[in-house]
């Protein structure tokens, strides 16, 4: 066979004329053309928990009785908002920002070494030495000095009932005092927590809570005025007042006062002040409740709840 | 009655303008628009009526108060919602402080009987879910279970896109030993990992 030579060209190879051996070798790694197939999603799931999760029936829509509580709780803040522009030329009860939180933080402090001292468990810490009431009642469970716990008992402490949900405060002497010195503005506290001894707890909610019953006549024109007085002696009453007084229900009670407050929105109150009292001639519950520097006072009937707020006068902004 | 129908006729946003405005009715019509959905997450989220109860209250009361903080970056429903959860899970902290398991440790937790399919199923599915880390329970309630894209969870959440992605995958990824399912499940591949920016 003859040899090849280029004037030859492809004809004396296997190869088709004009083709080179370079370019069959590229034209056979060319690849097919790949199908056009999404990226998987990231929404994707393999699991199939997604699909049962989403299955799940909604939740049945909201109760009526908490639409009714809700509706009432934004009634109450319309009724503030449009009270705080009329109150808009009352002081704060409050003297500062900065005076409350150091006050806020020296309650605390308070409190904590008074629980330390004392423990007292117990839904009901409404001093009953003044007037009969039904509040609940209230028993030192356990303590680091029996003189104490005696002497809790002394201010008119009942037994626990088994069931009482817990709440630990101090019953003892010095926290009520600071938890006084807490109290709104220009109260004189220190001296009027030793007259009336407040009882004051705080709640499993977390909230500092002291209830006191005065017996005082809170009325509409000088209401903002009598709420700093919150803390001062109790005056001596009459009887037929003080049986009225008497039917105060569970808002009488530190857990109580709570889900009150709870029903008027200011459930979450670090500090709540409550005096059993009467308002326009009425058994009430004067209650001040300071949220993060901002103290509101609110009226409410004895029987107050979760349920039933009973607002008794629109809640008043203090400062 | 017809100013009730005009505000119905009003987007949320203009509601909540009107109400900052001074409108005594308008935020009235956002409650009454949003309770249910509201509700559905709060009882989700803490599956305790009487806690859920509270939170929803507290939630609409503190968007009552603070409608002037809403700045319009979210819908009013993304807003609202981001508020209930927060009051939900600060609730459910106060109540009930829990550490989170480990991931890793979820599956010695896991329900191995084969009953998928029964009655118990919609039990099975709250208690594996409260099993998952906070993050990832939440991830699921509001996508998986509530229908909310992924942008708008993370939105409520306060947290980045793909943590939501990453979350979703890992809590439903955990969700399959707990809830005994079988694994036909040999495709499962390990999720992402969690972006380490966020909570």
């Amino acid at each position: 066979m003859a040899p090849w030579t280029p004037a030859q060209g492809h004809r004396s190879g296997p190869l088709a004329p004009n083709v080179s051996r370079f370019s069959i070798e590229v034209s056979t790694v060319t690849k097919p053309p790949t199908p056009l197939v999404p990226a998987p999603s990231p929404d994707e799931d393999p699991t199939g928990v997604r699909a049962l999760l989403s299955s799940l029936p909604a939740p049945d829509p909201m109760p009526e009785h908490l639409v009714k509580r809700i509706n009432a709780s934004l009634a109450a803040e319309h009724a503030q908002r449009a009270a705080g522009a009329e109150d808009a030329s009352v002081s704060p009860l409050l003297a500062t920002r900065r005076g409350r939180r150091g006050r806020f933080v020296f309650a605390m402090a308070g409190a904590a070494a008074a629980v330390g001292l004392v423990t007292v468990v117990g839904n009901g810490l409404v001093d009953t030495d003044s007037t009969e009431t039904s509040a609940g009642p209230v028993t030192a469970t356990s303590t680091s000095n029996p003189k104490d716990a005696a002497g809790a008992e002394a201010q008119g402490s009942k037994p626990l009932a088994p069931s009482a949900p817990p709440l630990v405060g101090g019953a003892e002497q010095s926290s009520g005092k600071d938890l006084a010195a807490a109290a709104p503005g220009a109260v004189p506290a220190p001296s009027a927590a030793k007259s009336s001894k407040p009882a004051a707890g705080i709640a499993s909610g977390g909230a500092v809570v002291t209830i006191r019953q005065s017996g005082t006549r809170y009325t509409k024109p000088d209401f903002v005025m009598q709420a700093k007085t919150l803390g001062q002696p109790p005056r001596v009453f009459a009887t037929r007042e003080a049986r009225a007084l008497s039917i105060v229900g569970p808002v009488g009670t530190p857990s109580g006062l709570l889900a009150c407050l709870s029903a008027l929105g200011a459930g979450a109150a670090q500090l709540v002040w409550a005096d059993v009292a009467m308002y326009e001639g009425q058994p009430a519950v004067i209650i001040v409740a300071a949220t993060k520097g901002v103290s509101i006072a609110y009226v409410v009937g004895p029987q107050c709840s979760k349920t039933t707020p009973e607002v008794l006068r629109p809640a008043t902004r203090l400062g | 009655m017809s100013r009730l129908n005009d505000l119905r006729e009003l987007p949320d946003r203009e509601l909540l303008s009107a109400h900052c405005a001074g409108d005594p009715d308008a935020f009235g019509e956002l409650f009454r628009r949003h309770r249910d959905r509201m509700w559905a997450v709060a009882v989700r989220t803490t599956r305790d009526p009487e806690l859920a109860a509270d939170a929803v209250q507290e939630a609409f009361i503190a968007a009552f108060r603070r409608a002037d903080s809403f700045r319009g970056e979210a819908s009013v429903t993304t807003w609202l919602h981001r508020i209930v959860v927060n009051c939900c899970l600060d609730r459910l902290r106060r109540v009930k402080p829990t550490v989170n398991l480990p991931d890793a440790d979820l599956s010695v937790l896991a329900d191995t009987h084969d009953h998928h399919q029964s009655v118990d199923v919609r039990l099975d599915i709250r208690a594996a879910l409260d099993q998952l880390p906070e993050g990832q329970r939440m991830a699921l309630i509001l996508v998986d279970m509530h229908g909310l894209s992924i942008a708008e969870a993370a939105s409520i959440l306060s947290v980045a896109e793909g943590t939501i992605k990453s979350r979703c995958a890992r809590g439903r990824t955990a969700m399959v030993p707990l809830l005994g399912l079988s694994p036909h499940d040999r495709s499962i591949n390990p999720p992402p990992r969690e972006p380490m920016a966020s909570p």
